[in-house]
């Protein structure tokens, strides 16, 4: 690559000074943007969370066993509804970790090259589907299912929202769990293989263990979108009234109403001020609250890890290894007991016994199966949950493509809705989507670009960079649904900007913002420390190498990260639910003014314009293309930049 | 939940162990075979009695299909606000009411689902879903006019203060016989005594902004499409969003009107808002065609079916 | 050293990376119980040949292999070959000591228990056995239980040794145990491989030319993926026959 850089001119020193200084403030301000934004975030959901506090006490809120805010008298009790989001959260993982761990081990450790790119980023196209879709997806076709298939008289239950946010959660944990298993050093395998092991007690035994933490970490990820996650749930979940905590709590075909549903369903029409209003933010105090606990503990682990293998080296374990071992014991017996225990009140004491000799004979014939055969068994249930995964997808797609194909035509594309987007076409919301993004990104660019510029290029690694990336981090687990509240309360009623395009872009930019700045620095990282040092020996300044020579060789990079967060931004409906979408068929000539976007008419259509069914799937199918297909070009980009940044 | 259900499950996931079979089959040692065909038969049964385990933790469900799936709007809904107080009397709803953000969210989950009840707006009502009638009353136009149909409610629109310039022509309009009509047309309740549309020598020109109830939007989108027609210069924006997002939008001047479905709660009554009724609403109880249980429901019943009394169709014919 | 008594051979070994070929026709034989090095300038395919010995080559995706390769007269490469008992009887020191983040019981252990063995006491033995058979058993004795990855080096790859003896093999196979250590834990380890030769054949790679005539009975040069000359130590390094060997050995290389 040729570089051009410029020698420095003695005269225009000073001024360089002030514009370096000037640089680097600026660069700071953007690094501390994020920082600043989640500490808004929380402030004002505290500021009009806090009437309610006020008027009935935490404590009654928090522990209050129903919610029923126009009732008589007013009953503002989240308990029910945060116990429904961790049962909902529950389920979809028992789902979900299953499923992605497997193809986490497939991707990373059994699938052949070829296969590996066609899986690798099929798994992540999941990723790309739009959560509205997963909903529409969910409510029309997982609700139908399940009501027949179980024989129940509605599917809107808990078990939908479990298997939808479960199918949701697979790639999150798929992605950082694959992450975890290749950076298992190759010598590990190799000396475990070396001793005569097979590639299944590889990696059952030294793999799979060694990239534990990450894998954890992973799982808590995974969390931390579940509990998050607002149009799919609010879907497919049936929202019984008052809460409603499933009866018994393990009926997993009750209906179940979660925070965000809650805040999904109310917030459009409570009345501004109201105790119901404010109760309302209280709710999405405590959602974020929960996912911040998750995420830092995500970030915790994370760290640890980092740190684990940049020393490596000698720490002396706090408590003996004998001691250790009882600890282990102990820990198991209780285990086994405690599922004993329920096994036997649920079901009785003749099952139990029956269930537990199972196990154990089970447990015998595992062992005496030879080697080789176990490996084909546990590589085939492994190959099975990738099968099951690609299925899911399939499905999906192939759902609403075949069903959308029909209403996809040009006059779809380019004529605005009739009849209340029963008939006519799209164009306004596809418009809207698009200023959406290109507003979102037009603030988030530059912002990340340089929050990162500042933090790879500027900073040591230190109590600034954690602090900076740890805000990058949580904003990136607030609830999208949080992001929406915040926006409202911000911008719409604090700064009057009103249900508009320009609160709408805002918003979505502070939500792609940690992917911007992520990528970035993923990008900066590539770039070798010797194009630096030559620029310097040439007598650049920090800010003209940064330039000239530094952010060039990145900008594929920087690219990928903000085809990313277009994506993101595309697909997402519950940030501008309350800042700035509107279900109407003008194209907005001002950023005061509200719009249409492709996420919420399809969501809008859905749940609220009967006989509109294939224009319903119609937008899907748009939303989808839209979305992948900004997905996929992310996607190649990353690989053609990997096989370039070899240097 | 009875053995045979859960046979009936095992009959769901037979394709897993035809896969589990071509396995074994794919193992070409004998000795192996043998424990592998143990192996599995030992996963039926725990899958068996697992799955006996899960139907226990299920609750029971009663008769099938029979027992009764309340579909109703969420909290902050006008209509369902007004549904409360008239027909339920104040009194909580069931526990089990399954909340819809929209009127079509209730009407598509009827349609969808055999043994659920709801309610809507009339002009919601197709043929997807079968209309009860009340105190054997059918829901319709001339009834809810007449005074017979018991469940009827008004709908509004809201300005800042008093109606000026084109938010004041338009309401006239919606207000006229011509926009009554249009009313009529999309399946709810005309006002009575209504006169012709003035038109007024100058057309309009300029903005006017609507937002807010989704149960008024279908009219108020209608109505603009024919207004604008007589004031070619006029740009009329509709838009949905709630009746409650309506009323903070136009008591905040970010809209020029605000429509709503319900009247103002005590917390908005300080807004200087000043109130129109543009029509009025029945409010239809809708079954999923394939019920055969009902065709007709008291008034005493439907607050007895909402308030969880009676939870199964069967109970209704005693 | 083309022999019947060859524990090892090679017929017209030929490997690829891709397209790259990396071995070109080697045909060599391992005598028992000696110790055989593979000496060779940097990137010439000493590491490629002596992963071929085991089927390490196997875990690398685009690897190709033509020719033969017997233990004991039997083709490992054969379709029905199971690479687990091969690399059981033929183990294996890696370059860079590669203990597993486990305890140092653990890592003696695993081989045994992977092989199916529980008894505590029987493991016990094996693991008391193989430390002191790779000369570690005194200095780590007292902290069985700690982790490997506490050990210095030296004492890491020792571990390493340890682990790779705790399975009984025949061969050992070691690519430069001694590169990442000081010179001390590197005469310890050359002891150690005089002693280990009674007991198992030993293949090792490495670049110390002092290393390779104080310790090996018989050396193989490679040059570009071909073996240019295999034969007695002493005589590899007193009158070598090629004048590639002579360059190389001389220093006079490249
Ligand atoms: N995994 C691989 N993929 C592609 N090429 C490889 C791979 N491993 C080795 N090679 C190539 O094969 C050739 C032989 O490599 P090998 O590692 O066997 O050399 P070596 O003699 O052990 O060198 P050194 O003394 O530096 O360890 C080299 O040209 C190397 O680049
Ligand atoms: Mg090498």
């Amino acid at each position: 690559m040729v570089m051009k850089i410029r020698l420095p001119q003695k005269s225009i020193l000073t001024k360089k000074f002030i514009k370096e200084k000037g640089m680097k403030i600026i660069l700071f301000l953007s690094a501390i943007s994020a920082i600043i934004i989640i500490f808004s975030i929380i402030i004002f959901l505290f500021r009009d969370a806090y009437p309610i506090f006020q008027r009935i006490g935490l404590g009654p809120f928090l522990t209050g066993m129903r919610w029923n805010p126009v009732g008589q008298p007013p009953l503002y009790g989240a308990f029910p509804l945060i116990i429904a989001t961790l049962l909902v959260t529950l389920g979809a993982m028992v789902i979900a970790i299953p499923l992605s761990i497997g193809s986490a081990i497939f991707i990373s450790e059994i699938a052949t090259p070829r296969v590996k790119i066609i899986i690798k980023p099929a798994v992540e196209l999941l990723a790309g589907i739009p959560s509205v879709v997963f909903g529409f997806f969910g409510l029309i076709v997982l609700t139908t299912w399940i009501r027949i298939s179980f024989n129940v008289p509605t599917g809107e239950t808990w078990l939908a929202g479990s298997i939808l946010l479960g199918i949701m959660a697979i790639p999150t944990i798929t992605s950082v769990a694959e992450d975890a298993i290749s950076s298992v050093p190759r010598e590990y395998k190799e000396g475990s293989l070396a001793v005569g092991a097979s590639r299944w007690q590889t990696i059952s035994k030294i793999i799979v263990p060694s990239a534990m933490s990450g894998i954890t970490a992973a799982i808590i990820l995974g969390i931390g979108r579940a509990i998050g996650e607002t149009m799919a749930v609010m879907m497919v979940c049936g929202n019984p009234a008052y809460g409603l905590i499933p009866q018994p709590i393990t009926n997993v075909f009750a209906p179940i109403k979660t925070l965000t549903a809650t805040l999904g369903i109310e917030m459009g029409e409570v009345a501004t001020g109201s105790n119901h209003y404010y109760a309302l933010f209280g709710l999405a105090l405590i959602l974020l609250i929960i996912t911040l606990i998750v995420n830092i503990l995500a970030t915790v682990i994370l760290g640890r890890l980092k740190e684990k293998q940049r020393k490596s080296k000698k720490k002396k374990p706090v408590i003996s290894y004998e001691f250790g071992r009882k600890i282990k014991q102990t820990f198991y017996l209780l285990i086994g007991t405690i599922v004993i225990a329920i096994l036997f009140i649920t079901v009785g004491l003749l099952p139990t016994i029956g269930i537990i000799t199972l196990i154990v004979v089970i447990y015998y014939l595992l062992r005496k199966i030879s080697v080789k055969v176990q490996q084909r068994l546990a590589f085939s249930a492994i190959t099975a949950t990738i099968i099951i995964v690609i299925i899911f997808l399939g499905i999906i797609l192939a759902y609403i493509v075949t069903n959308g194909v029909g209403a996809l035509s040009w006059d779809f594309i380019t004529t605005g809705p009739t009849n209340l987007g029963r008939s006519g076409g799209i164009f306004p919301a596809i418009i809207g989507t698009l200023y959406l993004v290109a507003g979102a990104i037009a603030i988030a660019l530059p912002l990340g670009v340089g929050a990162a510029v500042y933090l790879h290029e500027y900073t040591k690694e230190g109590i600034i960079t954690k602090i900076i990336r740890t805000g990058a981090d949580l904003l990136n687990g607030t609830p999208s649904i949080v992001f929406g509240l915040f926006g409202f309360a911000f911008f719409v009623l604090y700064l009057k900007l009103g249900f508009s395009l320009l609160a709408g872009q805002i918003t979505l930019a502070f939500m792609i913002l940690p992917t911007i700045i992520r990528t970035t620095e993923e990008a900066l990282k590539c770039v070798p420390q010797s194009l630096r040092e030559g620029s310097y020996a040439l007598g650049a300044s920090k800010w003209q190498t940064i330039q000239k020579v530094v952010l060039p060789p990145a900008a594929p990079g920087i690219l990928t990260g903000a085809i990313l967060g277009i994506g993101r931004a595309a697909g997402e409906t519950a940030p501008i639910l309350f800042t700035a979408v509107v279900f109407s068929d003008f194209i907005s000539s001002s950023v005061l003014q509200p719009v249409n976007a492709l996420p919420y008419h399809l969501f809008t259509l859905a749940t609220s314009i009967p006989g509109s069914q294939q224009n319903q799937a119609g937008t899907a199918l748009v939303l989808l293309l839209l979305v992948i297909g900004i997905y996929f070009i992310a996607i190649l980009l990353r690989n053609q930049f990997r096989k370039k940044m070899k240097w | 939940m009875t053995i045979y259900n859960t046979i009936e499950y095992v009959d769901k996931v037979y394709i897993s162990f035809i896969l589990a079979i071509t396995l074994v089959i794919q193992i070409n040692q004998q000795k192996e075979k043998q424990k592998i065909g143990m192996l599995l038969i030992s996963l039926l049964v725990i899958f068996i009695l697992g799955a006996t385990l899960f139907s226990g933790c299920v609750q029971q469900q009663g008769q099938q299909g029979q027992s009764i799936v309340l579909i109703g709007r969420d909290s902050t809904s006008g209509t369902r606000e007004f549904f409360w107080t008239f027909v339920m009397g104040k009194a909580n709803f069931s526990a089990s009411l399954l909340e819809k953000n929209s009127n079509g969210a209730v009407q598509q989950t009827i349609a969808q689902t055999p043994s659920a009840i709801g309610y809507v707006g009339l002009g919601y009502v197709d043929s997807t879903v079968k209309a009860l009638t009340i105190n054997n009353i059918t829901a319709n136009v001339q009834n809810v006019l007449a005074g017979a149909y018991p469940i009827s409610r008004d709908l509004y629109m809201f300005t800042k203060g008093n109606s000026t310039g084109a938010a004041k022509e338009f309401i006239l309009f919606m207000q006229s016989i011509e926009g009554q009509a249009i009313v009529t047309q999309e399946g709810f309740v005309p006002l009575q005594n209504t006169v012709h549309y003035n038109v007024s020598g100058k057309t309009l020109s300029g903005t006017l902004t609507v937002s807010g109830s989704t149960t008024v939007l279908p009219i108020t989108d209608k109505v603009a499409t024919a207004f604008k027609a007589l004031n070619p210069g006029l740009m009329i924006t509709v838009t949905g969003g709630g009746s409650g997002a309506g009323i903070s939008a136009v008591s905040q001047g970010t809209v020029d009107i605000g429509m709503s479905s319900r009247d103002l709660q005590s917390s908005e009554s300080n807004l200087g808002l000043v109130k129109h009724v543009i029509a009025k609403d029945g409010i239809v109880i809708i079954v999923n065609p394939s019920n055969n249980y009902v065709n007709n429901l008291s008034l005493a019943q439907l607050k007895a079916i909402y308030k969880g009394e009676i939870t199964n169709w069967k109970d209704l014919s005693k | 050293m083309i022999s019947t008594d060859n524990i090892i051979r090679t017929e017209n070994l030929n490997l690829w990376y891709g397209e790259k070929q990396a071995l070109y026709d080697i045909t060599m034989g391992i005598l028992p119980n000696k110790i055989t090095a593979l000496i060779g300038p940097s990137g010439c395919g000493k590491s490629t040949l002596i992963r071929c010995f085991n089927r390490m080559n196997d875990v690398i995706d685009k690897c190709k292999i033509t020719g033969k390769i017997f233990f004991y007269g039997n083709d490992i490469y054969e379709p029905g070959a199971d690479a687990g008992e091969i690399r059981k009887k033929i183990g294996m020191v890696f370059q860079k000591p590669n203990p597993f983040p486990k305890t140092i019981y653990e890592n003696v252990a695993y081989g045994s228990k992977i092989q199916g063995i529980t008894n505590k006491n029987e493991l016990d033995n094996i693991v008391e056995k193989s430390l002191k058979n790779a000369a570690l058993w005194e200095e780590v004795k007292d902290r069985l239980h700690e982790s490997a990855m506490g050990l210095s080096g030296g004492q890491q790859q020792r571990l390493c040794i340890a682990r790779s003896l705790s399975i009984e093999p025949e061969v050992i196979l070691m690519d430069e145990p001694c590169s990442a250590l000081d010179p001390i834990a590197t005469a310890k380890i050359e002891d150690l491989m005089s002693g280990l030769k009674k007991k198992y054949t030993v293949i090792i790679v490495t670049h110390n030319m002092q290393q390779a005539a104080r310790v090996s009975d018989y050396t193989a040069y490679m040059y570009l993926g071909k073996l240019i000359e295999f034969g007695d130590t002493d005589q590899i390094f007193e009158n070598p026959k090629e004048v590639l060997t002579e360059n190389y050995i001389t220093g006079r290389f490249g």
